[in-house]
């Protein structure tokens, strides 16, 4: 890594050098050899103030670019480079760290939910028809009919309460039973529910459509 | 000459700043494209429903059948993330299709779930909330006789 960072930052400083030279170069020529449409060239006409401004500004040039090596230098005499283990242990600390990150914002987000679902009234002309519609969901499909534990929907949004037992059932009909409210509650986060004894079941919350910005706000595909 | 040493200088110089600009882009865009073969019956049982072509997967028994897929997806850092599902479907016939995160740990997270029913679709669809080391599976339930045609998801970086 170290060394591909030196060889190309030796690439550009050689590069560079090259164009200044190549500057330099094509600066002295075509200030030789440019006709003049007043019939006076830089040179001929006895103009050192241009000519020193140029020299002045490659002279700068050539000065960052000591510099640049200068610090490259610093860089290769300022030790070894990390050992596998210190980055590994680097790369674990990042991990956890995110992986911490991902819970704590899991957490924060369902409970943003719940206090939307707890701060909701319910609405007579919608939480009965949809409440139907989600025990109708849930007798279609037999983990879910023999989980469930109860039902609450109020103005937006239902709170499902399941049990799990974990054999992996529950998971495997979760996906089917979100695609029953496709249309209407098409968005589903869950929390899991502990005792004593470990994880005993989920509350799942089904929300209406995201009110976010669109595609055309947000990425894009290409 | 001239013209020489300054075209050699402008190339060195150009070659450079052209390869990290090139760089620079590959990692600005980081979408990972999941073709729909890679799709798997959802039912044990079912396998032999599921049918596969060089443009997607669809189900060729006389009933809806669901299928899995996994969706390759970068670590992303942002709270959701955002996906296209694309596919068809003939005349009359629906495509529902959910989108589901667990954590590294197998604990659910969020899904999403959407119904298409027109010819061709291109499905853009967000998850509520998804972790960084998340995974993601897309489950569809494909209409019958191979009358939908499930060609793959895209994940977008974000």
């Amino acid at each position: 890594m170290k060394n591909s960072r030196l060889l190309l930052c030796s690439a550009l400083a050689a590069g560079s050098l090259v164009l200044v030279c190549a500057l330099v170069l094509g600066s002295r020529n075509q200030d030789s050899s440019r006709p003049s449409t007043t019939g006076v060239s830089v040179d001929r006409a006895g103009t050192p103030a241009a000519a020193s401004t140029d020299m002045t500004r490659m002279r700068t040039q050539v000065a960052v670019l000591q510099a640049q090596v200068a610090g490259l230098r610093d860089q290769v005499a300022a030790g070894p480079a990390p050992t596998a283990d210190q980055a590994a242990a680097e790369v674990v600390v990042s991990d956890a760290d995110r992986r911490a990150e991902g819970d704590r914002r899991q957490a924060a987000y369902i409970a943003g939910i719940e206090a939307a679902f707890a701060r909701e009234v319910v609405d007579p002309g919608w939480s009965p028809a949809i409440s139907k519609r989600v025990w109708a969901a849930i007798d279609g499909i037999d983990v879910m009919r023999g989980a469930t534990r109860g039902v609450e929907c109020r103005a937006t949004s239902c709170r499902v309460e399941v049990q799990d037992d974990g054999s992996g059932a529950l998971s495997k009909g979760l996906p089917l039973f979100a695609q029953q409210f496709a249309d209407a509650l098409p968005r589903m986060a869950g929390q899991v529910v502990r005792d004593e004894s470990g994880p005993t079941g989920m509350v799942l919350y089904l929300m209406g459509p995201d009110q976010a910005p669109g595609p055309t706000q947000t990425a894009s595909k290409n | 000459m001239k013209s020489i040493a300054l075209l050699a200088g402008l190339l060195i110089v150009a070659a450079i700043l052209g390869s990290a600009a090139v760089d620079a882009g590959a990692a600005a865009s980081q979408n990972i494209n999941t073709h729909g073969a890679t799709c798997k019956n959802y039912n044990a049982a079912q396998a032999l429903d599921i049918d596969y072509l060089s443009y997607g997967v669809r189900n060729v028994s006389t009933g809806s059948r669901p299928v899995i897929c996994s969706v390759e997806r970068h670590p992303v850092t942002g709270a959701t993330q955002a996906f296209y599902v694309d596919g068809t479907n003939s005349a009359g016939q629906a495509t529902v299709c959910t989108l589901t995160s667990y954590n590294y740990s197998g604990v659910y997270q969020s899904s999403v779930s959407f119904s298409e029913s027109i010819a061709n679709y291109d499905h853009y669809a967000t998850l509520p909330t998804i972790g960084y080391y998340d995974y993601v599976s897309l489950v569809c339930t494909l209409p019958p006789s191979g009358l939908g045609t499930l060609r793959g998801v895209v994940a977008l970086d974000s």
